[in-house]
């Protein structure tokens, strides 16, 4: 059985749960609670093991290196797709389409440095929707080139004090692969150093490239190489490698580009599928790169969070206390969590999170310890469960 | 006019079935064959085929609680085959994307047929969707059923693209992960 036969046979799906999809979205007034009674099935599950490692003299550290002493609990957290209600959005959640030149570009939801900034398109409309009182928003904001990049393709929307990425919305694939390399400087905006093997159909690890210009040789070399449409194709049976891709330029953030060893190469950065013919030699020859220089090393999670119980809401912070995780409990930590970034407050004020009850912090993995452990770069929580036999049990 | 006193006129083979039926459906008909197509005038072409497969197949089906549903199976069904039969159609790229995509879902794909029959796999289907949250079930069906952009959902859901994207991806690995763990060789 292939994909399209499968996309064919969804239409043996209950008459119900279709029914149910053309329906408008629920609008959730406490989401959290909503989502309690269905927690099983909008979970994100952590494995939390058991983390010691010395000590760091720097002030911001990674959280690995924390002396944590964690049971081995799995922490199953709900997922953050809460419709908030426009005004605990933030700004680039606000505004989310730019029309330029007849054509429609869509925030990417990522933001970039302002060194990434090239020269000004002008001035535009920027509009946003707000599907709770179904009214359209507008602004008007200055537009420009992100250096490198084909403003066809990608822009750089200010919006407040920063600048996000836009994706022209329309279907338009490059005719090879040269095309794509050109119009958005591979070379210069992408990385292509982590990567995950694949032999077999077995995944063989997780490996870190020092330095990825061989790959680029390489694929300058493939410049002909021709766009595929086929919704035949899929990842081989033969051997690939999967780079992980994140991209402040293109607005990405770990994508995936496959290099496949019968000779194809294929990403999701640009939305849809572009799948390009490179040939079996130059997949070869990146395949072979990659495993004789790469370096073993540990997968990096999508997201980095620690669980813990909120203690206290006070001064700009909550407090997260981990006893609830720690092997000894008097070995408990209390974490800063800083509130002056809008999508942790609206956790707080709007889905009425409080003392007590035990969250899940989504953050950049880092801890500042001299500040008092504040928890650095946090931009969700969520309702966490905690289950120690590997299995959640919903409410 | 209710959906049994509509089946009801196809089953006593009055004609008037079939203008009541574009009367109550024929916007969202057209919509879903537009959404898939792309297309105004095919989908046009794709909703009055429904009728008229709606008219051939009513009896012997009585889809009296979810007439909606039943007609836009087959206006799903119509449109898919009008891409594929067009294949220099821009959207026939769409549901190649989507299609692979589906292919994610597939514990081992291959060029076979499908090895067990459609009430077995309507059972595998729908016994995965039902492990679902409503909104990810919702999520899903918008992009694998009514053949939604990511876009489209995203703004119909309110959430972000990439949050879209990760849920569907999250669907398709735990539609493949249902599969292989009860068993079902498709």
């Amino acid at each position: 059985m292939r994909g399209k036969d499968l996309l064919d046979k969804m239409e043996l799906v209950d008459p119900a749960y279709v029914e149910a999809a053309n329906g408008a979205p629920k609008k959730k007034k406490n989401i959290f609670i909503q989502l309690g009674a269905v927690a099983a099935c909008l979970l994100t599950v952590v494995v939390v093991g058991i983390l010691t490692t010395g000590k760091s003299n720097s002030s911001q550290v990674p959280f690995s290196q924390l002396k944590r002493n964690y049971k081995d609990l799995t922490v199953v957290g709900s997922e953050f797709g809460v419709e908030w209600p426009w005004e605990y959005k933030t700004i680039s959640e606000q505004y989310t389409r730019v029309t330029l030149n007849g054509k429609e570009y869509s925030s990417r939801g990522r933001s970039l440095v302002a060194s990434l900034i090239g020269d000004s398109l002008g001035t535009f409309p920027v509009v946003g929707y707000d599907i709770a009182k179904q009214q359209e928003h507008q602004i008007t904001t200055e537009v420009y080139k992100i250096t490198g990049v084909s403003s066809d393709r990608l822009v750089a929307v200010k919006l407040g004090d920063e600048y996000y990425v836009f994706k022209n919305s329309e279907y338009a694939p490059p005719v090879n692969f040269g095309e794509l390399l050109d119009e958005y400087s591979l070379t210069q905006t992408l990385s292509l150093k982590n990567f995950t093997l694949y032999e077999n159909r077995t995944e063989k690890g997780y490996f870190t490239l020092r330095d990825d210009k061989y790959i680029f040789d390489v694929l300058s070399t493939c410049r002909d190489a021709e766009f595929i449409k086929d919704d035949n194709w899929h990842v081989s049976d033969k051997d690939y490698i999967v780079f992980s891709v994140t991209s402040e330029a293109l607005g990405v953030y770990k994508n995936v580009f496959y290099v496949t060893a019968d000779g194809y190469i294929r990403t999701n950065i640009f939305d849809y599928a572009y799948i390009f013919r490179i040939g079996e030699e130059a997949a070869e020859d990146i395949i072979s790169y990659a495993k004789k220089n790469g370096v073993e090393t540990e997968a990096e999670p999508y997201a980095y969070t620690l669980a813990g119980t909120i203690t206290d809401i006070a001064d700009g912070y909550i407090y997260l206390d981990d006893s609830i995780m720690c092997v000894d409990e008097n070995d408990g930590m209390v974490f800063k969590i800083p509130m002056d970034d809008i999508r942790i407050s609206r956790c707080i004020d709007y889905a009425k999170m409080g003392v007590g009850d035990v969250v899940l912090v989504y953050y950049l993995g880092i801890i500042d310890v001299d500040a008092g452990n504040v928890v650095v770069g946090a931009y969700s929580l969520s309702i966490a469960q905690l289950t120690d036999g590997g299995v959640a049990i919903p409410e | 006019m209710d959906d049994s006193m509509i089946v009801e006129l196809y089953l006593s083979r009055d004609e008037t079935a079939i203008k009541h039926t574009s009367e109550k459906f024929g916007a969202r008909l057209r919509s879903l064959a537009n959404n898939i197509v792309g297309d105004l005038q095919a989908a046009e072409e794709c909703e009055n085929d429904t009728y008229i497969e709606a008219w051939n197949t009513i009896p012997p089906h009585e889809p009296k609680h979810y007439l909606f549903a039943f007609l836009a199976r087959i206006t799903r069904h119509i449109s898919l085959n009008y891409c594929r039969d067009r294949r220099r159609l821009k959207r026939s790229a769409f549901i190649c994307e989507l299609s692979a995509e589906m292919e994610e879902c597939i514990p081992a794909p291959d060029d076979n047929e499908c090895r067990i029959d459609d009430m077995a796999l309507s059972e595998a289907i729908n016994g995965f969707l039902g492990t679902l949250s409503d909104e990810k079930r919702n999520i899903f069906l918008r992009r694998y059923w009514y053949l939604d952009s990511i876009a489209d959902i995203s703004k119909r859901f309110n959430l972000s693209e990439s949050k879209v994207k990760t849920t569907l991806f999250r669907c398709r690995n735990q539609l493949r992960e249902y599969l292989i763990k009860e068993g079902y060789t498709v």
